[in-house]
């Protein structure tokens, strides 16, 4: 665990730090002074450019650590402040992605695993197929054309309230839904063809007792570590997503950033998703632990 | 009248001319309470096939293809296509050959003997667990098994627990799929005990096994099974001593040959 | 299968064939034709430059796919030798390779892609290496995994008992099963991969206008969005048909092989 936040810490420091282009030369040219030689040079020596690289990161790290991710060369601004004032953005709308994708892709998995090989099952996967091959801007830009330009019933972009995250949540859960809900009618097919289902049966137990007691649980377990892994895809996606919806949240934060080549920017809002993203896969495995260990819940 | 009768039971793919096929051909037994029907042959002759069919346990594209069961005078196949599944568990039960796999990994012991006494006897859980531990003290076992999780028991131990499961049913008829196999010989030797106590409560019991050892200490009337049909079939004293069947003679001659080997 | 094989095969064909078969130069402004509706002149019509769409389209099957190739050419190049180091070299090995994975892919896919495209500034060329440098981790620990699995086989440990050499195990023992779920993954991730590169691109970090692209095409034309809609129309199928194509090949090649699991 520590290892790895070493490593991100790592990559993430070398990725920036050996982009081609002077950080002073770059923050020079935004302010749009005279960029002379002196200048660029007291920067440099301000920026503590001058120092070897394992100097650098140390320091580097150690205002990460103090929670100071350095200026945007852009605005100036503090970068940790910029991305504190988004990250409810990006947080509502993959909550919103979290919920629509759960349940659309539990009711398509437990319809399709039950209807095994005949029409709803058949549909379900020709679906999925569908739906993981659309790609998410260009079915947010139909959404967006169709409910809110075309029936008028959302806002086109920007809006405010929680009605704004309807379309963009549709639009990041689909294809995740889909790819949810074939893993989960594979496990519970997994599970159906297990014996001890069979005897569950054997013992006089009713078709919903035997689905809910013995099919359904063990085949949520999958899903668990599935949903940890969800956020990292969700906040990918949310570059994408919150730039078609111009959602100013953490994505659309680093897609500027990235058009912009702000490297502390960009440098902060990775880090940041990064280290959302670890901790919600450290949050899942502890789940699932925890529901291993005591495996009789429910 | 005899509580279970099976006559000339087929099972197999059902279907028309060479979509058809038959795995199981024309079984015919019957069984009483009290009495013992072991069923003797190879793996892979049919004999679980024909046990699932019994329960209403086939999944397609297997299913009856022919013959007639009938259950304490009322006939469950041919017929109402639900028959055989409602006198699952309350009066036809049946303990799968792999206790370990048979038990739900993730289950408490305790809450896989009781759910069966809830859902048949209809018994309420709180007092469904508290039976489950009582039964668990007549097979023998701890009553601290009731919190255990199946892989935290023996081959033996997860044996007793499928008879438990049985002694708090309390069928008609039970169905005991290979209960013998992979243990040793001293626990073959407790769970036939222990079988052997269910029979004397009056359950009427098909014993599917490929040890003869274990079907001639329960049963009094065999069959032999080969290919999916029933070669020999008689009491067990007379088709042990003078077998007529080919094959039942090399099972009795290999079983006395390794006799006379172990006395030297 | 059959249909994503056909649909694979015709978008490969078409994309070869197109330079050679697109009615217009995909470059050539006409501003006396600027966002005409598809007619029998301009099939799929022109974009806001006068351009005819239908060859721009053509002529970015090309780049799509070849971008989408070259992005798994470079993920599966470094990956697999690195998953085989790993899970057939010695454990200093194994634990370094770990770690290194473990720490790229702790990062959300997507947004090291980005990260890595930024060092060097949106290029078609950087976009390609950047999210190919992001994706090979998860190819490496893939393969690892199914080595791993491979040689715990016990007719695998019965070729090693018999002193087979390294080299004869992984062609005739390992390879043959690690095989089929590798295709199956490829084709899964070559789908994906359009659908990353041209996201990116849409969002602006890949090719730069004006070359022909489906995602730099659909970047153009979302400010017309109401007024000329066959603009967004044409990229957007042509998108999803190519990925639906190799998600199709996938999943025949997975009921083919009889490869279990979501892949």
């Amino acid at each position: 665990m520590s290892l790895v936040l070493f490593g991100i810490s790592v990559i993430t420091f070398l990725t920036m730090t050996l982009a081609p282009g002077d950080p002073a030369e770059i923050i020079m040219a935004g302010q749009h002074e005279g960029a002379s030689a002196e200048k660029i040079a007291a920067l440099r020596k301000e920026l503590g450019l001058n120092h070897p690289l394992p100097i650098r990161y140390l320091v580097w790290l150690k205002n990460v650590l103090c929670g100071d991710l350095g200026h945007s060369f852009r605005t100036g601004d503090p970068v940790a402040a910029e991305i504190l004032v988004r990250l409810p953005t990006t947080l509502t709308l993959a909550f919103f992605t979290f919920l629509f994708a759960a349940s659309v892709s539990a009711a398509g998995g437990i319809v399709s695993a039950l209807f095994q090989n005949r029409a709803p099952d058949k549909c379900h996967r020709l679906w999925t197929v569908l739906a993981v091959s659309i790609p998410d801007y260009w079915l947010g830009l139909m959404l967006m054309l169709v409910f809110s330009l075309k029936l008028q019933w959302f806002p086109v972009a920007g809006g405010s309230g929680l009605r704004a995250f309807i379309l963009p949540a549709l639009t990041l859960g689909l294809s995740v839904s889909a790819a949810e809900g074939r893993v989960f009618r594979a496990s519970i097919i997994e599970i159906l063809s297990q014996d001890y289902v069979r005897f569950a049966y054997s013992k006089g137990l009713t078709r919903t007792a035997v689905f809910i007691r013995h099919v359904l649980k063990p085949a949520m377990l999958p899903m668990i570590s599935m949903w940890g892994m969800l956020l990292g895809h969700l906040l990918g996606g949310a570059v994408v997503v919150e730039s078609v919806f111009s959602l100013p949240g953490l994505g659309k934060l680093t897609a500027d950033a990235v058009l912009n080549r702000d490297m502390p920017m960009i440098q902060g809002t990775v880090l940041t998703m990064t280290l959302m993203f670890v901790i919600a896969g450290q949050t899942a495995d502890m789940i699932y632990d925890l529901l291993i260990r005591h495996k009789d819940f429910l | 009248m005899k509580l279970l009768e099976v006559e000339k039971l087929s099972v197999g793919i059902a279907g028309k001319g060479s979509a058809g096929r038959d795995i199981v051909h024309e079984i015919s037994f019957s069984l009483d309470r009290g009495e013992t029907f072991g069923l003797l042959g190879e793996s892979g002759t049919g004999k679980t096939l024909l046990a699932y069919s019994l329960c209403g346990l086939l999944i397609p594209p297997l299913s009856i293809t022919g013959g007639m069961i009938r259950f304490a005078g009322e006939t469950l196949y041919p017929g109402d296509k639900k028959a055989l599944s409602r006198k699952r568990g309350k009066h036809i039960f049946m303990m799968f050959q792999s206790a370990s796999s048979a038990l739900n990994p993730y289950l408490t012991v305790g809450k896989q003997i009781a759910e069966a006494m809830e859902a048949v006897h209809g018994l309420s859980y709180k007092t469904a667990l508290q039976r489950a531990e009582m039964l668990l003290e007549r097979v023998r076992l701890e009553r601290s098994v009731v919190s255990a999780y199946p892989f935290q028991l023996s081959g033996g131990m997860q044996q007793r627990i499928l008879i438990a499961i049985a002694l708090g049913l309390c069928p008609e008829i039970l169905i005991a799929d290979e209960p013998t196999a992979g243990l040793d010989v001293v626990t073959e030797l407790n769970i036939l005990e222990l079988l052997q106590d269910l029979k004397a409560e009056g359950m009427g019991i098909l014993l599917i096994s490929h040890d003869i050892m274990a079907v001639s200490y329960l049963a009094e009337n065999i069959g032999v099974m080969l290919d999916g049909h029933l070669v020999e079939t008689g009491e067990t004293k007379q088709v042990l001593a003078s077998p007529q069947n080919a094959y039942t003679r090399r099972m009795t001659e290999a079983l006395g040959d390794l006799e006379v080997k172990i006395e030297k | 299968m059959i249909a994503g094989g056909c649909l694979t095969l015709l978008i490969f064909i078409l994309a070869l064939a197109g330079p050679g078969i697109a009615p217009r130069d995909p470059l050539s402004l006409d501003l006396e034709h600027r966002l005409q509706k598809p007619d029998a002149e301009y099939l799929l019509g022109t974009d806001h430059l006068g351009r005819c769409v239908l060859s721009r389209i053509l002529c970015g099957a090309g780049t799509s796919l070849l971008s989408a190739a070259a992005a798994v050419s470079y993920a599966l190049l470094i990956g697999i030798p690195a998953g085989f180091v790993a899970g057939l070299g010695n454990r200093v090995a194994d634990a370094v390779l770990t770690r290194i994975c473990d720490a790229v892919l702790a990062f959300p896919f997507l947004i090291l892609a980005l990260a890595l495209t930024a060092v060097t500034g949106p290029s078609l060329k950087s976009l390609i290496l950047g999210v190919g440098m992001a994706a090979w981790a998860w190819w490496a620990r893939f393969v690892r995994g199914m080595v791993l699995t491979a040689k715990e086989k016990d007719f695998v440990r019965q070729g090693f008992a018999m002193g087979l050499s390294q080299i004869r195990l992984i062609r005739r023992y390992i390879l043959p099963q690690i095989l089929p779920p590798l295709l199956v993954s490829i084709s899964l991730s070559a789908g994906r991969m359009m659908v990353v590169i041209s996201s990116l691109s849409y969002l602006g970090f890949g090719i730069q206008p004006p070359a022909p692209e489906w995602g730099i095409m659909l970047r153009e034309s979302r400010l017309y969005l109401t007024s000329a809609l066959w603009l967004m129309m044409a990229p957007g199928i042509a998108v999803s048909i190519s990925v639906l194509a190799f998600n199709l090949l996938g999943e025949g090649l997975k009921d083919w092989f009889g490869v279990r699991g979501s892949g």
